[in-house]
């Protein structure tokens, strides 16, 4: 039984990885509005990180973050590095929260985003890669963080939707989490 | 109660510690990561990497592209809506500023052409000669002069004869030490002596107070033609032989007149040429051979002229000019050693002039 709900829950992160990667090559690159861009990257993370906490935040935000660097033309290391953290932020609060609180997750989403998003512009800035900071932060950082969290909602909806069985409830994972490992 | 808290603050705090350390080995990974990369040339391995993973994930690209060009234009009408009195400002002086840079570079791709076709003049004639610009035009209206940017200490003289691509222009008659002053062909106290290319007829190219030019003294029983291209006849020294002067525009002969009214088109014009090639010295291929002036003066109508309508041009021309123009006509045309077709070769003149005039 359980197998099959980590199965569920596998197929679920796989396809809203699939998705998000597929976006943050063709789609993200080609829009920008107000200065800011999609991270899908950084929504992807966000949404694993949600629904399995801050060990897989981890993973996702690192992985997710090298997809990025590697493939938008910034300095290597520096998403990765946001990422990670966004991670581990964001999953290290109550263990799949997205099912049962999806308002106070897309708010939590839009408060670490807005902090990866301003630190990321200030990076840029210190590397070199921007020359304004007020048009990075206020530009690149707000508008960035409006699009994301505009962005995250279907995903966290859909994912709060779905049924993973009780393999990742809150009540099994509080009453045996060293067993769904 | 207080068993089950304990158990379930213990598994959080586990949880907890779980994700820290990848944390830490991500962070000093990533940090490693962004300094190898700031530090490492284009040509680094990470570099490397994106452009591999560019490379793969072009297709997709192209696909997104495709699908938000749509979007992206109604983005853009939107942005242009909306867009602030202070954007609008920065784009007009943008717009002003790169304005100004491609004029710049438009005139300097203009330059760059008009020097080529001077640098070609030069290796077409083999021309001794140093480059100046026109830094000034006549101040007045009775006299054709510009002036020059370089003078006595670029090695220029008085007399000297100033080029341009297209064809002579004129000839120093004032020179300072760092600017000269050039006299216009078509300036009336100019003269050129010079030749209808065809015919070989002699004469002498005046300017004139309209500041026109007309080629003087070319015996009436010459053969001239509107169209035909009129160049230097090296006699005299001052210019090299066979430069462009210009082109005949009109023949005029009236029944008793000695020689034709022939006016002449400059090739050359000041007006929108700024780059000139002064000629330092001549070389011998270049100034015209004692047999060139004997043979000037023994046959002033020119060789075709002589040999083809030497008897038709007499009969019409009257008694007065009927013994010169065939006693020309029998000398020049018992020369081989004035040739038409030698004395071609020895100008120097370039055929593609007569498709640039045409």
């Amino acid at each position: 039984m359980e197998v099959r709900d980590k199965h569920a829950y596998l197929r679920a992160i796989g396809i809203v990885a699939g998705v998000c990667v597929v976006l943050q090559m063709a789609l993200s690159p080609q829009l920008s509005v107000f200065g800011g861009t999609i991270n899908f990257m950084m929504i992807l993370a966000g949404c694993v990180a949600l629904l399995t906490g801050s060990r897989y935040g981890v993973f996702a935000g690192f992985f997710s973050g090298m997809l990025y660097d590697f493939t938008m033309p910034v300095p290597a290391g520096l998403m990765m590095l946001m990422l990670s953290v966004a991670g581990f932020v964001l999953g290290s609060g109550e263990r799949n929260r997205l099912q049962e609180q999806l308002d106070a997750s897309v708010k939590l989403f839009a408060g670490v985003c807005f902090g990866v998003n301003v630190a990321y512009s200030i990076a840029l800035v210190l590397t070199g890669a921007e020359s304004s900071i007020i048009s990075a932060v206020l530009g690149h950082g707000l508008a960035s963080t409006v699009l994301d969290t505009i962005f995250v909602v279907p995903f966290l909806y859909a994912l709060s939707r779905a049924d993973f069985g009780q393999a990742f409830s809150t009540r099994i994972a509080r009453k045996g989490y060293r067993k769904l490992r | 109660m207080p068993r089950s808290s304990g158990r379930y603050k213990q598994t959080l705090t586990k949880r907890q510690s779980t994700g820290f350390r990848p944390l830490i080995a991500f962070c000093v990974i990533s940090l490693l990561v962004l300094t190898f990369y700031l530090r490492e040339g284009s040509t680094g391995p990470f570099h490397t990497l994106r452009a591999g993973v560019t490379t793969i994930t072009y297709p997709l690209r192209m696909v997104g592209s495709a699908v938000a060009t749509p979007f992206n234009a109604l983005g853009n009408i939107a942005g242009n809506l909306t867009a602030s009195e202070e954007t609008l400002a920065d784009l007009k002086a943008q717009n002003e500023e790169l304005t100004a840079q491609v004029a710049a570079l438009t005139e300097a791709q203009e330059t760059a052409d008009r020097l080529n076709k001077l640098l070609d003049l030069q290796d077409t004639y083999k021309l001794e000669s140093v480059a100046a610009r026109i830094i000034g035009t006549t101040g007045d209206a009775w006299t054709q002069t510009v002036t020059i940017d370089k003078g006595s200490l670029n090695g220029f003289d008085v007399n000297m004869p100033v080029t341009n691509s297209s064809g002579v222009i004129g000839q120093i008659i004032e020179v300072s030490p760092t600017s000269s002053v050039v006299r216009l062909i078509n300036d009336d106290s100019s003269g050129v002596s010079a030749l209808v290319q065809s015919s070989r007829a002699q004469g002498m190219l005046e300017g004139q107070p309209d500041g026109s030019l007309r080629l003087n003294y070319v015996p009436s029983d010459a053969q001239v033609e509107v169209g035909d291209i009129v160049v230097t006849s090296g006699i005299g020294g001052v210019y090299p032989k066979g430069l462009p002067l210009g082109r005949v525009s009109s023949v005029e002969k009236l029944d008793n007149d000695l020689y034709y009214t022939i006016v002449v088109e400059a090739a050359s014009s000041v007006e929108n040429q700024e780059e000139v090639l002064v000629i330092t010295s001549l070389t011998e291929e270049q100034t015209a051979t004692s047999e060139d002036i004997e043979a000037a003066n023994d046959n002033p109508e020119g060789e075709g002229a002589a040999s083809d309508e030497s008897s038709d041009s007499s009969d019409e021309s009257g008694d007065g000019t009927d013994d010169s123009a065939d006693g020309s006509t029998d000398e020049g045309t018992g020369d081989d050693e004035y040739s038409d077709e030698e004395y071609y070769d020895d100008t120097y003149y370039d055929e593609s002039y007569d498709e640039e005039v045409s």
